[in-house]
Order: C-alpha cells, then sequence, then structure tokens
C-alpha cells in the first residue's frame, strides 16, 4: 500500500476516535473521583476506575464496534485507495480500543499511585465538573419543553435536505485540488485557454484481423467521427488520429493527379535476383564493369509542392455568366453543404481544378478517382501511405503495415463533468453504430479516469452510506431489541449527513475523493455518540426517573461528547488553511459534521425519548444483552 | 587499462567493419516479426546497394511483401554533412516522391531494428573499450563496449559487442537505453557464412526486452562486389523499373 491524498486522513482519524474512547472512560473516571470529600488512597482508585470502565465499557465497545463496522463498508468500493483506507482505519479502530482497554487503566493506576487527596484538585474539578451550567441547562429546558418543537424542525430540515440532493456537485477534476491563484491552477488555465487544453481522451480501436485499419471505409468512418466531435463539442480542440495522416498523405502524393484519370503504362514488378523479371542484376547488359562510376546517378527534382505550379487545368478567361455560374454550381456541390461560408466556397472552387492538392483532401474512397478498380487496391494505396512515414506513426497505429490497433487522442480545453458526459456520449453512441462486427473499442485517457472516478466515488459512497446506515441500525437494533431505538439511534446520523448536504450545495462545495468521506465520519462519529447517548439512557433509567435522567445524562455522557466534539473539531478546522482545496473542504466539514452529530445526539434523541417514554421501555426490556456484557 | 591487452577496442571495432566492407551489396531480405504471444508477421525485400566515389552509400529497396506493398521502392541517397535524400515510389499510383529522410532512432518498418541499425556502422563515432575476453556460443571472442562520442545526438547510451575474434564479425550486440541507461534490446547472429569472401550472419534475432517484441531478419540470397550499372539508383529507375541504357 501506498500513501495517498486519502490514506493520508487514516492517523487523524483515529487520533479522533481513539480520544472520544479515552474521554469517555477518563470523565467517568474524574466524575466518581471528584465525588469524594476525603483522600482516596491507591485500593479506592483502583476501584473507581474499574466501576468507571465497567459503566462505559458497553458503549466504547459498541461504538468501536460501528466505527469499525462503517469503515468495513468501505471494502464495498471499486476504488482501492478508499478499500485501502477503510482497512486500515479498521486496523485503527482495534488498536484504539486495545490501548483504552487494556493499557490506558494501568497508566491511571499508575497515575494515583500515592492516592488522590481533594484539596490539590479543587481547580480541575470545577473544570470538569461545573462548567456544565449554563449551556446544559439551556438544553435541558429545550428537550424537556420544546421536545415537539424540535420533532417538527427536524422533520422539516430532513425534507428541505431532500430537495437538495439533486443540486449536490460533484468533480473529479485534480486541478479543481488547487486554488486559483496558484501557479498551478493558472498555468492550467493558460494551457486551456491559450493552446488545445490538458485534457485527454483516448479510443482505442481494435480489428481481429491483421492488418484490419488498412481499410479506406473504416478510415473514412474514423474521419466523419473527428468531424461530427468537433462540431457538435466546441471544448473539443483537436483530434488526432490515422484519418489525418492519411488525408495529408493523400493531398500531397496526388498534387498534380487528375481526378478519374487513368495510367494505362504496364506496371514492372521488380526481382533483382531473377533472371527473367525486370531489374534483374543478372541481365549483363544493364551492368558493365565501370558500374562504381558515380556519373550514371541522375536525379529529377521531384521535391515540388507548389501549389502555384500544379496546375492541371487552365482556368479560361473571359467566362461568361453562364459559366461562371456553372463553375460556381460545381464549387457549391464540393462543400457538401447548402449554406456553405465562404471559405468552404473557395475550397469547393480548388477541387474542381486540384490546386494545391484540394481535390484529394480526403479519405481516398472512390477507386475509380484513384485510376483503381476495386477497394483493395485502395487498401493497398493506404498501406503505401503508412510506409511512408514508417516509424513515426506509433502514435496512431500499432504497426507500420499492418496494424490491428489504432488510437483516437481526442484533446479537450475544458474537463467539466458536463463536457466529458457530452464528450464520451459522443463517442460511444458513434462507435457503438458505426464499429465493424467483432471490432472493439475502449476509452481511456487522463479525463476519462476522471469522469469515471467521479462516477465510482458517488456510486460506492451511495452504497457506503447505505451500507453503515443498515449496520448500524442492525446493532442497535439487537442491543436494545427494539428496531424503534434503531431508527432513533439512526437520527443523529443522518441529520448530520443532511446537514453536511445542505452545507456542500449552500456553499457550492464540489464532493470528490477526500471530501466525500465526510459523510462516513459523520456516519461513524455519529453512531458514537448515539451509542453512548442512547446506552447511558439505559445505565440511567434503571437507576432513576425519567425527569432525572436528563440532568445526569448531561453531567456525564453530554460532557464528555461535548469536550470531544468541541476539541477534535476545533483541531480539524485548522485545515481550512490547506492549499489544497479538497483538504480544507474537508477540515471544516468534518468540523461541522462533530458539531451537528454531537448537539443532535444530545438534543434529538432525548427529545424523542421524551415525547416517547422509552425510558420505560428500556426499564421493561432489560436488556439481557447488554447485562451479559456488563 | 587498454594497455593490458594486445590490442585495442578500437582497432577490433576498426578491423570488424573494415573486412565487412563492400564496394556494392544486392540482398534478399526476410523480415519475421514475432510479438509477445507469439504471432509471426512476415515482410520481405530486397535491397542493392553501392558506394560512389565519394564513398557515400545508394541504396534502393523494393518491397516484395505483403501484397499490398509489393514493388514499393525507396532510393536513399547518403550525405556528407547533411541529411540523406529519399524518394519513394508507390505502386498504387504510379507516383515517385522525394520524402524527408527516416530519423535513425525510427523503427525500420516496425521491425525491432531501426533506421540506424540497417545503416553502416562509422567506427569514429564512438569510443571503444575492450572490457574482456570470453567465449560466447563456442567461439573466444572480445567484448567492446562502445560509447557515443556525441552524447546529446546518439541515440542509445552505449553498444557492448562479442566479437568473434577469428572472424572478427559481431555475434551478439546489446543496445542500452539513452535515458534509463538499461538494456534496451539484443541482437543475436546465427548461421554465419563465408560469402563472397565476406562473413555474413544470415540471420540476425533483435529482440526488444521492455516488450518481448522480436524480429527475426534472415538473408535468403546475397551478393557482394558485384558490378552495379548506377542507373539502378537514379529516380528514372524508381520510377520506371528499367535501367537507362
Amino acid at each position: 500500500m501506498s500513501i495517498t491524498l486519502i490514506s493520508f486522513l487514516v492517523p487523524i482519524l483515529i487520533l479522533v476516535v481513539g480520544s472520544a474512547y479515552s474521554i469517555h472512560i477518563l470523565s467517568h473516571f474524574y466524575e466518581d473521583l471528584f465525588q469524594n470529600k476525603e483522600f482516596v488512597d491507591s485500593i479506592e482508585i483502583s476501584k473507581i476506575l474499574k466501576r468507571s470502565v465497567r459503566e462505559v465499557r458497553l458503549s466504547v465497545l459498541l461504538a468501536g464496534l460501528m466505527t469499525g463496522v462503517g469503515f468495513l463498508s468501505f471494502f464495498t468500493s471499486p476504488l482501492g485507495p478508499l478499500r485501502e483506507f477503510g482497512l486500515l482505519c479498521t486496523i485503527g479502530v482495534a488498536v484504539s480500543l486495545f490501548v483504552v482497554f487494556i493499557i490506558m487503566p494501568p497508566m491511571i493506576r499508575l497515575r494515583f499511585i500515592k492516592g488522590w487527596a481533594p484539596s490539590k484538585h479543587n481547580s480541575s474539578m470545577q473544570l470538569i465538573g461545573l462548567k456544565k451550567g449554563d449551556f446544559f441547562k439551556f438544553l435541558k429546558w429545550l428537550v424537556e419543553t420544546k421536545s415537539k418543537f424540535l420533532i417538527i424542525l427536524v422533520t422539516v430540515f430532513f425534507i428541505f435536505a431532500g430537495y437538495q440532493i439533486p443540486h449536490l456537485q460533484t468533480g473529479m477534476n485534480m486541478i479543481n485540488f488547487f486554488k486559483p491563484d496558484s501557479s498551478v491552477f493558472q498555468d492550467y488555465d493558460r494551457m486551456n485557454t491559450r493552446m488545445n487544453g490538458t485534457g485527454i481522451v483516448n479510443i482505442l480501436i481494435e480489428s481481429p484481423n491483421r492488418g484490419g485499419i488498412v481499410d479506406s471505409g473504416f478510415i473514412k468512418k474514423i474521419d466523419k467521427f473527428s468531424f461530427s466531435l468537433k462540431e457538435e463539442n466546441s471544448s473539443v480542440t483537436s483530434v488526432q488520429s490515422i484519418s489525418q495522416f492519411i488525408k495529408q498523405m493523400n493531398k500531397v502524393m496526388n498534387f498534380d493527379s487528375i481526378p478519374y484519370e487513368t495510367d494505362d503504362s504496364e506496371e514492372v514488378f521488380i526481382d533483382f535476383f531473377s533472371d527473367s523479371t525486370n531489374g534483374s542484376i543478372f541481365g549483363t547488359s544493364e551492368n558493365d564493369e565501370t558500374a562504381y562510376s558515380s556519373e550514371g546517378f541522375i536525379f529529377e527534382d521531384e521535391n515540388n509542392f507548389s501549389g502555384e505550379n500544379s496546375q492541371n487545368y487552365e482556368i479560361e478567361s473571359g467566362l461568361n455568366y453562364t459559366q461562371i455560374g456553372d463553375l460556381l454550381k460545381e464549387a457549391l456541390l464540393n462543400t457538401q453543404t447548402l449554406d456553405p461560408s465562404a471559405l468552404e466556397l473557395i475550397q469547393g472552387f480548388n477541387k474542381i481544378n486540384n490546386y494545391a492538392g484540394a481535390a484529394y483532401d480526403e479519405i481516398p474512397v472512390d477507386p475509380e478517382k484513384y485510376g483503381l478498380e476495386t477497394e483493395e487496391e485502395l487498401n493497398a494505396l493506404i498501406s503505401q501511405y503508412l510506409i511512408l512515414s514508417a516509424g513515426k506513426l506509433g502514435m496512431v497505429i500499432n504497426d507500420d503495415l499492418e496494424p490491428d490497433k489504432t488510437l483516437i487522442t481526442i484533446q479537450l480545453n475544458d474537463e467539466d463533468k458536463e463536457t466529458l458526459t457530452n464528450v464520451l456520449s459522443h463517442i460511444n453512441t458513434f462507435w457503438d453504430r458505426e464499429i465493424p462486427a467483432e471490432w472493439k473499442y475502449r476509452i481511456g485517457g487522463s479525463s476519462t479516469v476522471y469522469f469515471l472516478l467521479d462516477k465510482l466515488i458517488i456510486h460506492s459512497q451511495i452504497l457506503s452510506i447505505l451500507g453503515a446506515l443498515f449496520l448500524v441500525w442492525l446493532i442497535i437494533t439487537i442491543i436494545s431489541r427494539s428496531a424503534r431505538v434503531g431508527f432513533i439511534g439512526l437520527l443523529p446520523i443522518v441529520f448530520s449527513l443532511c446537514g453536511l448536504l445542505i452545507a456542500f450545495v449552500a456553499g457550492g462545495m464540489k464532493l470528490d475523493a477526500v471530501t466525500s468521506l465526510t459523510a462516513s465520519i459523520a456516519i461513524g462519529v455519529g453512531a458514537d455518540y448515539a451509542i453512548h447517548v442512547l446506552v447511558a439512557y439505559r445505565r440511567l433509567s434503571m437507576k432513576m426517573d425519567h425527569k432525572d435522567i436528563l440532568f445526569q445524562l448531561y453531567s456525564t455522557t453530554g460532557r464528555a461528547i461535548l469536550m470531544n466534539a468541541l476539541s477534535v473539531a476545533i483541531g480539524f478546522f485548522a485545515l481550512v488553511l490547506s492549499q489544497l482545496i479538497p483538504m480544507g473542504v474537508f477540515g471544516a466539514m468534518f468540523a461541522l459534521s462533530m458539531v451537528i452529530s454531537s448537539m443532535a445526539s444530545l438534543i434529538l434523541i432525548p427529545a424523542i425519548f421524551n415525547r416517547l417514554d422509552i425510558g420505560k421501555l428500556f426499564k421493561q426490556d432489560k436488556l439481557k444483552i447488554v447485562g451479559i456484557l456488563d | 587499462m587498454t594497455e593490458l591487452w594486445a590490442i585495442t577496442g578500437q582497432e577490433i571495432m576498426d578491423k570488424s567493419i573494415d573486412i565487412q566492407e563492400t564496394k556494392s551489396t544486392a540482398m534478399d531480405i526476410q523480415m519475421d516479426l514475432v510479438d509477445d504471444k507469439g504471432s509471426v508477421s512476415t515482410r520481405r525485400l530486397q535491397i542493392l546497394s553501392m558506394q560512389d566515389n565519394n564513398g557515400q552509400n545508394r541504396t534502393i529497396a523494393v518491397f516484395m511483401s505483403p501484397a499490398n506493398i509489393k514493388n514499393t521502392r525507396f532510393l536513399t541517397i547518403e550525405n556528407s554533412g547533411r541529411n540523406d535524400d529519399q524518394w519513394i515510389y508507390l505502386p498504387s499510383l504510379k507516383k515517385m516522391k522525394r520524402i524527408a529522410a527516416s530519423d535513425n532512432d525510427s523503427s525500420f518498418m516496425g521491425s525491432d531494428f531501426t533506421y540506424g541499425d540497417m545503416s553502416d556502422m562509422q567506427a569514429d563515432k564512438d569510443s571503444h573499450i575492450l572490457l574482456r575476453e570470453e567465449i560466447y556460443d563456442e567461439r573466444d571472442c572480445y567484448v567492446v563496449e562502445s560509447i557515443p562520442l556525441d552524447q546529446e545526438s546518439a541515440s542509445r547510451s552505449k553498444l557492448i559487442s562479442w566479437i568473434d575474434k577469428e572472424r572478427f564479425v559481431p555475434i551478439k550486440v546489446e543496445f542500452y537505453d539513452k535515458r534509463s541507461k538499461a538494456l534496451d534490446r539484443t541482437a543475436i547472429s546465427e548461421n554465419i557464412t563465408l560469402i563472397d569472401g565476406i562473413w555474413t550472419p544470415l540471420d540476425v534475432t533483435m529482440t526488444t526486452h521492455s516488450t518481448g517484441h522480436k524480429t527475426v531478419l534472415s538473408i535468403k540470397q546475397v551478393k557482394y562486389n558485384i558490378p552495379l550499372n548506377p542507373g539502378y539508383f537514379s529516380t528514372n529507375f524508381l520510377k520506371t523499373g528499367r535501367v537507362s541504357q
């Protein structure tokens, strides 16, 4: 495994998860410890520690299980880095649990090996035990008096979030990871606005037959494809293919040709080693003893590609209107369009006289125009064009003489999702229709990778979120033996996801490989907090009346959750300073999800319990599994 | 180091090149291109070459197969100090055109040989060091390292040649990549036969290690130092297939 932008987040997440577990144990321990007014010796401290660990053991284990399950859901992802991320985080959660239950208790005992005296720790007591005051009083008031209002408000919030889903933007274009004023972004922008652009889409077409690519009809299709793709997609700046080369060669080689003219001279086939055929080196009449002289070397100057000297027809001067009209009609027919531009009309006119090879600026498909008889002869002509650039066409064909694979390279000056969707749709529509039977085509290139990553990330995230939600619900349901409690446990998580969704849409932020992880983390953290609250509720409901549960819940679990959420959120918010945009978005969204999840767990679950009297349900149910764990 | 040997690397390469030098050559060659899956594609061509009075080579090559390129002809005139001149004749159009000479680094007709490999080697373009003497393929050989004097324009970082001590024919040559400096291609010569007084490897296999692709170049017929009519090396012959009287 290698370090990626995603796996880089693993240690941070493990830090968050591990600190949450330890804070819960420590807060319970100190809460019990600070209730003592007298000196507490090390034996008593061990008892308090044991009691504290026992009280939070279930919730921490369940939270660990949930988080582990949430991370394991990344195994459904088709993307390797996300699977690696899931595996590493799951291992990290297991190690964190090990540290919290096995290593931390002896360390606490060691810390208090000489006992604890209350007078020395008054300030700590105030800090940890009593600062809850006003804020938790407010929460208590809110839950006890406004629970109906809160439930209605949350329902409206869920509906509103649902309406935002279609507006959620995705984007895996790596350049958007950089800030617009960064030099990388500026250079990229220059390449796209002043040159052909940086986006690349490749199409590899494979024929089942050796030399199958050398087919004038097929190359004509590539030419049509290139033309239509550029016509319909303004972001396509260039299409590089074998057809460009064939057209260019055809034009150059037929610079002085006359369309449909036939050459009846006999083709002389050469074999230097035969006695009977032309060119034989054994024919004595053609060789003599003075052959090493250079006098016999005769060369014609064939390096004449200038259009001015290539006229085959002379345009007569003094044409009458009828003749000019006929010429224009012919030029119009050559343009193959009903509404030609001036340039197209000139090009059509040039074709009449093959001015500068204009009549041959095409893929040869009409054998008669070239003095040939069959399509096979045309294909042979194309093979001979390929020899002309033998060794230089590796970019477009896999063999100089008998290619069976050809590559089309499309350059784009825009790699937005919409552009790529249009270009890829054009490619698929055209080649699904035009590709010969048993041939294959594949699409690749950096832009395609971005596009597919984009689709895969959304797909895998949806699967992973649904999978994780189901598993969280299943675990809470099994533990509580109540599907209703399972759903209530999900509410803070869904609330947190909705909050993130709205924040993404409102902030115009895009989901990508990094930012999409916030959803998974929101589930992990939300499940963690929900479990702590549910287990605390269960524990307290067996000891006291419902009206006293809330105060006690906020004094212990609530305080631990809030401390954990705020400290981690502040820490992560520092990521907004990152030069990489996704990291900044991740930091902000993570901080937001910590705050939302903690608040939702501390307000929403108690508010619903307040309405449904779930505390009673807990008492009746006895929770046998929980009892075993205790 | 070179003083330790009775002969230097430079002398070995000079001798190897000198004894294979001819005034004229006629060859009938078959190239079997073998891909990594063992699929074979065959190409055949005949080549005439001769030196003019200035020692510059003139070559005419005619493709015999595959059928779609049969009778396609190339004429190449080597020039001292500037790019070679090259013309092509396309039988389908019955036309001849002057073209830019191929880059020495380019693949020769899709094979594992480059145009540079197919042209005559010049001993003064590299510095040659005799590395060691060893037995290769049951022949006593000099192992010579050749490093291009002009590293910038060279297409490889170095060559290591196993030169047969008795016949001074290279029986194995390793080509090292210009950038990675790693072994790129290996040529193995077999069936070395004395023809018209010149030791000639009738089969040369060039393997490109990165792709697993190889080309077996087999000389089917060869004649050295035969008198040739200079008319073969003219654009007139290229165009008409007939030598002017």
